[in-house]
């Protein structure tokens, strides 16, 4: 999980163009004894524009925005433009795929990834005959 | 979090702008001085923001996504509007210990940050919304500044 998914190679996959600029997200990713937790700011993404996929052991996260324009209005001044976001990352083996859960909530996706219980080290008793 | 303090209006974005542009001439597509987005404001401060207007009123929007809205403060006085408030940390102290961290880029802690606008506001109407983390405040011009159109008689 702490790793960044490696530089797109370019014979696998497609970079998609977009009409609207597209922003990595800030994240936070922690571990707990059992999961692990990403966190990530998309401030102006509806619950349902948000989209997670996961394949070939890569999560990959967007937000798409529903751009708000104000009519009649002037802009001013600007810090932030709006668009879409998108990141990913490798995800490690011992997570339990099919329990990925994720919720969204005041701009901020949350994805709890749970820890598959390890196989435990098992000692085999060697029979003496 | 640093405090900021920030009038639009004093600030000679054109010139800023004409500059940056005689820079990028100079340096090709190298050029360290290229901004991301043309128009667009650099910044560590947070929450970012931006500002529209009508004749009515300014529209200040500003980022601020995982914030509890009941623990944001908006003060106006006069011309000015400051925004205080605090995004917390997701892990609290005492379970700090029990998890690690990979990645931490979400700032956290308490920010405030102000703003000056070219005209008195009429505080009594100004209306605030939080949604999807954008807080949108809508400041109305106070009546006694807006313009007025003066007859000219003729005698």
């Amino acid at each position: 999980m702490t790793n960044e998914m490696p530089k797109k190679n370019p014979s696998q996959e497609v970079e998609r163009t977009h009409t609207t600029p597209s922003f990595v997200p800030n994240v936070d990713i922690y571990e707990k004894e059992n999961e692990l937790v990403v966190l990530v700011d998309m401030p102006g993404v509806l619950e349902k524009n948000v989209n997670i996929h996961f394949e070939k052991g890569v999560l990959n996260i967007t937000g798409q925005i529903e751009p708000k324009v104000l009519e009649g209005h002037r802009l001013l001044y600007a810090e932030y433009k709006e668009g879409n976001y998108q990141r990913s990352f490798s995800v490690p083996e011992e997570i339990d795929v099919e329990k990925i859960e994720a919720s969204v909530k005041n701009g901020v996706v949350n994805i709890v990834l749970p820890k598959s219980p390890k196989p435990q080290a098992r000692k085999i008793p060697v029979k003496i005959s | 979090m640093t405090k900021g303090f920030r009038s639009w209006k004093d600030f000679p974005w054109r010139d800023m702008n004409r500059v940056l542009g005689e820079m990028n001439e100079l340096f090709g597509d190298y050029s360290p001085f290229q901004y991301a987005f043309p128009g667009i404001a650099q910044t560590q401060e947070f929450p970012l923001v931006s500002m529209w207007s009508n004749e009515e009123h300014v529209v200040l929007s500003a980022e601020l996504p995982g914030i509890n809205p009941d623990e944001l403060t908006i003060n106006v006085l006069e011309d000015t509007v400051f925004i205080q408030g605090e995004r917390k940390n997701p892990i609290a102290e005492e379970e700090e210990k029990k998890v690690m961290y990979h990645r931490q880029e979400r700032p956290s802690g308490k920010f405030k940050r102000g703003f000056q606008l070219p005209f008195k506001v009429e505080t009594d109407k100004v209306a605030a919304k939080y949604e999807n983390g954008i807080l949108i405040i809508t400041l109305p011009r106070s009546e006694k500044e807006k313009p007025k159109q003066i007859k000219v008689s003729v005698s």
